[in-house]
């Protein structure tokens, strides 16, 4: 009889467990679409203020040629890696994909001698580059569900000085990218210096823009406003690919605790059946004796 | 019917206003500029301050209090970048002069410390405008 007790018990367990996953999945799901909406609000600001920056780099020359920021750099002799990872675990593959990526790269960069420097924005990312040893120089963690560029903005300037003062050659940034609810891809890209594709302006009609107060004064300050809305954009991308993976791995825990579920109800049965047949069985045999 | 514009009022987090308007008062770097159409194509920094747009055929104006940021006409379309923006009916008189009074109380205590010092001043300039937008609508309650 204390078999079928204990496998009982071990289906409460097994139950509790699942009400659990049951409710982290549909929290995830409501948090999800959320997440979703604060991405794309988050890019008309991303959009328009590339779009200024990129015409004001291709219109006035002597801005874009005095401009720290548009320094090129062929061959760096120090990084910078922007880690986006989330604040909690339980959200599958997640954040372990990301820092696969961000290792393999940190690898590359120490291989040809170039040394690195980490931000991670998440608490996920800040241990794991911690444990590994690598030179965290700023950090932002607790960040909630919702992105705020208040929090950001402390980590990412630190990287940003440093670039300015050629402290720093390049600045990457590693995140989840949100492709769908079933799938997120860990993306590494290159924030600083500016990619082609960044400064890609419009046909303008005219010769030159008058500014206030400088030229180059307001270039620089749009091109660190562009990298802070970049990377606001990339943790929003990855707040909703947080939220989905959750989702999916809690899923599939509620799937997996119901498959275990009717198992034990089936040993249980089981049991519950042996134990009846043995016990008629032991009354027909003492009924024979008498 | 008055000539037009085209605006975008974003901040980073949304977009606040996207449409015609007949012109708009921003807080520039060296004081307040009016932007009516065709003005020539200008960028320049913003001042912690009110934004006021006229919309075509209204009578009143909207006003948002905003914290700095940039403004960029080109081509008869005016984007206003702003770092935040508050719409003056989300504004709440009492809140304001409280966060005023914490800044100021925080800059009084961060003397030394550089960051916190820039941060407090920061915080003090966007109460400050906030209220401003408040009170330039007390003022002018008459009026629109």
């Amino acid at each position: 009889m204390s078999a079928a007790k204990e496998i009982r018990s071990k289906i409460k367990s097994v139950q509790n467990t699942q009400k659990i996953t049951r409710a982290m999945q549909m929290v995830a799901t409501s948090k999800m679409r959320k997440t979703q909406e604060r991405m794309r609000a988050a890019r008309p600001y991303a959009e328009n203020i590339r779009r200024v920056m990129a015409n004001l780099a291709g219109i006035n020359n002597y801005a874009k040629n005095n401009s720290p920021y548009l320094r090129s750099c062929s061959n760096p002799k120090s990084v910078g890696i922007i880690v986006i990872t989330s604040d909690k675990g339980l959200c599958g593959g997640l954040n372990a994909n990301v820092l696969k990526l961000f290792y393999e790269n940190v690898k590359k960069f120490k291989n040809s001698k170039v040394s690195v420097e980490v931000c991670p924005l998440g608490q996920k990312g800040l241990n794991a580059s911690l444990r590994v040893g690598l030179d965290v120089t700023s950090s932002a963690v607790s960040l909630g569900d919702v992105p705020q560029m208040e929090k950001l903005i402390g980590p990412i300037s630190n990287f940003l000085t440093k670039f300015h003062n050629q402290q720093l050659d390049a600045v990457y940034v590693v995140y989840s990218h949100f492709v769908n609810t079933m799938k997120q891809q860990p993306k590494f890209e290159q924030l600083l210096p500016l990619s082609k594709k960044d400064l890609q302006q419009d046909k303008v009609h005219f010769n030159d823009y008058e500014y206030e107060p400088s030229a180059l004064e307001v270039l620089d300050q749009i091109i660190s406003r562009y990298v802070e809305s970049v990377v606001f954009q990339c943790l929003a991308d990855n707040m909703a690919s947080e939220q989905a993976a959750r989702m999916v791995a809690m899923k599939s825990a509620t799937d997996n605790a119901g498959l275990a579920i009717n198992e034990l109800r089936l040993v249980y049965n089981k049991s519950r059946q042996a134990s009846i047949t043995k016990e008629l069985a032991e009354i027909v045999a003492g009924s024979a004796a008498v | 019917m008055a000539k037009t514009m085209m605006l975008d009022v974003v901040d980073s987090e949304k977009q606040i206003f996207s449409g015609e308007v007949e012109y708009l008062v921003a807080p520039a770097f060296e004081g307040e500029i009016g932007i009516y159409p065709n003005h020539i194509a200008l960028i320049s920094k913003l001042k912690p301050g009110i934004l006021r747009l006229q919309i075509p055929n209204q009578a009143y104006q909207l006003i948002y209090a905003i914290s700095g940021g940039f403004v960029e006409i080109n081509d008869n379309h005016t984007t206003v970048l702003a770092d935040i923006v508050e719409r003056t009916e989300e504004l709440d008189e009492a809140r304001l002069i409280e966060q005023k009074n914490q800044a100021l109380k925080k800059i009084q205590a961060a003397e030394n410390s550089n960051t916190d010092f820039t941060k407090a001043q920061a915080a003090l300039e966007i109460a400050i405008a906030q209220l401003k937008a408040m009170e330039y609508i007390r003022n002018n309650k008459n009026k629109v």
